[in-house]
């Protein structure tokens, strides 16, 4: 289904209100992917200015989640949508879900931030810098995906968020030695480690984005 | 992408699987013409036992017409001429031995508007009876009780039997009719936009008593109403310019319809 489809109804107030909720959803992105950039800035320099304002700014997140929410209740409330209006409908409503949680890691890593549980995090400041570019990276790929309704994207996701766990893992290994060695630092260590796990679930978020935008173009899973 | 087929040739229309073991009525290459105009074309059909199939599509899309070859209804329209073959339970209908009041005895019909005759509740429903020769008022007591039951309606009216079908509501009216129709135990029933006329409360009611009445008779239903269609129906076959275009499982042609024209029908699109 091209955008130039959803432009096609007979009503034109039905097309409007179905774009505006398409775009909707890319501002959410948006503002998702800003919070997840200064949730990374923020671990990988300590800088607990900049986490509360990650925190802060959660609240637009929720309050944009909703709003995508309250337009497609209202959609679906008015025109009882069929067929591939139906499915981007059903498709807005997964993503945006998806794009809040990714939100919520965002605002968990800053929490972690500002209650100074990173203190140590500059032994690992590289390594949590490598693995958060790629989950930028993945996320914005993924939200590119869903502007162009691109059924193709999700294999390169996939390879991608492939990469993601790879250096999840190794993130873990050397975090795990660290604890190893340093038995006092496990509680610590631990919390860095809820942050890397926060980060690695990002990818599989994004990799289910990708299944939702096959699932309104072909009516079902790949 | 999924692959959406752009054709408008009639012999590719998506169809539905029946089982021969379960078909009430089969539809073959049936032509209709109204003088030189070509109102059906080519359709190809096959409508299952019991359950509800309806037929959507824009006005004179020909749904209407195709329902009333069911009964021979278009016997009655001047330059009606109609060629291919429509078997009821087996029978031809359109073989000229075909009893007409039989067919339409066993294939029942309600229409847009309500059209009880200007008699008592009890005189409408027995009608059907009464011309068939029953003379024996306790077997057309309970046939009257039972038909008005099914029909929902009952309890409405039981107080009432005498008094005129035309003191009832338009919903009330409407049920009247579609147990007047069932008094005489069709096995198909066909429905001709039987909730148009009606409030969204007399329509809800309407379709749950089609809901009731869908394990015992085969209900065709002509609708311009589509979420009604979605509402009730098991198939939904979707008719464009005569012509048949999709026929299938109502849950699969509502979410993930095969043909172009039919997602833009369904979803308010121009082709």
């Amino acid at each position: 289904m091209s955008e130039f489809n959803i432009r096609k109804h007979i009503s034109a107030q039905y097309n409007q209100d179905l774009e505006n909720a398409r775009h909707q959803v890319l501002r959410l992105g948006g503002l998702v992917e800003q919070q997840l950039g200064h949730a990374l800035t923020a671990i990988i320099s300590g800088d607990k200015v900049m986490a509360s304002g990650v925190i802060e700014r959660h609240q637009n997140v929720r309050e944009a989640e909703l709003s995508v929410e309250h337009d497609c209740t209202r959609i679906i409330a008015k025109r009882q949508p069929t067929a591939s209006d139906l499915r981007l409908l059903l498709t807005i409503f997964k993503t945006i879900t998806d794009l809040a949680r990714i939100g919520n890691e965002a605002r968990r890593i800053a929490i972690a931030v500002t209650e100074n549980k990173h203190s140590f995090v500059r032994h690992f400041a590289s390594s949590i810098e490598s693995l958060g570019e790629r989950v930028q990276l993945i996320l914005r790929d993924t939200l590119d995906a869903f502007a162009r309704l691109d059924l193709d994207a999700g294999a390169s996701i996939a390879k991608q968020d492939k990469k993601i766990d790879k250096k999840y893992q190794s993130l873990i290994q050397q975090l795990t030695e660290h604890m190893m060695a340093n038995p006092k630092k496990i509680p610590q260590t631990m919390d860095v480690m809820w942050s890397v796990r926060s980060l690695e679930r990002i990818g599989d978020r994004c990799q289910n984005i990708c299944d939702y935008v096959v699932y309104f173009a072909e009516g079902s899973n790949r | 992408m999924r692959e959406v087929e752009e054709s408008f040739d009639t012999t590719a229309a998506e169809q539905l699987e029946v089982a021969n073991s379960d078909v009430a009525v089969v539809i073959e290459s049936l032509n209709l013409f109204y003088g030189d105009k070509q109102v059906l074309k080519d359709i190809n059909l096959k409508v299952p036992k019991r359950g509800v199939t309806a037929f959507i599509g824009p006005s004179g899309c020909g749904k209407s017409t195709l329902l009333r070859c069911f009964n021979r209804m278009n016997d009655l329209v001047d330059d009606c001429f109609i060629e291919g073959r429509i078997e009821v339970f087996g029978h031809n209908v359109m073989s000229r031995k075909t009893d007409i009041n039989h067919l339409r005895q066993q294939v029942g019909m309600v229409f847009q508007r309500p059209n009880p005759f200007p008699k008592s509740i009890f005189e409408n429903v027995v009608f059907g009876l009464r011309l068939r020769g029953v003379k024996n008022q306790r077997v057309l007591n309970d046939e009257a009780e039972h038909a008005l039951r099914l029909a929902g309606l009952w309890g409405e009216v039981k107080d009432h039997l005498d008094e005129s079908a035309l003191t009832l509501s338009l919903g009330q009216q409407q049920r009247l009719v579609i147990a007047r129709a069932i008094a005489v135990k069709p096995s198909i029933l066909l429905l001709d936009e039987p909730t148009s006329a009606l409030d969204p409360i007399s329509t809800l009611t309407i379709e749950e008593l089609i809901n009731t009445l869908k394990s015992e008779f085969t209900i065709v239903i002509v609708t311009h109403n589509m979420q009604q269609a979605a509402r009730v129906s098991d198939r939904t076959a979707f008719m464009n310019m005569g012509a048949l275009v999709e026929y299938g499982d109502t849950n699969t042609l509502f979410t993930i319809p095969k043909k172009k024209e039919t997602e833009d029908y369904i979803t308010g699109r121009y082709g």
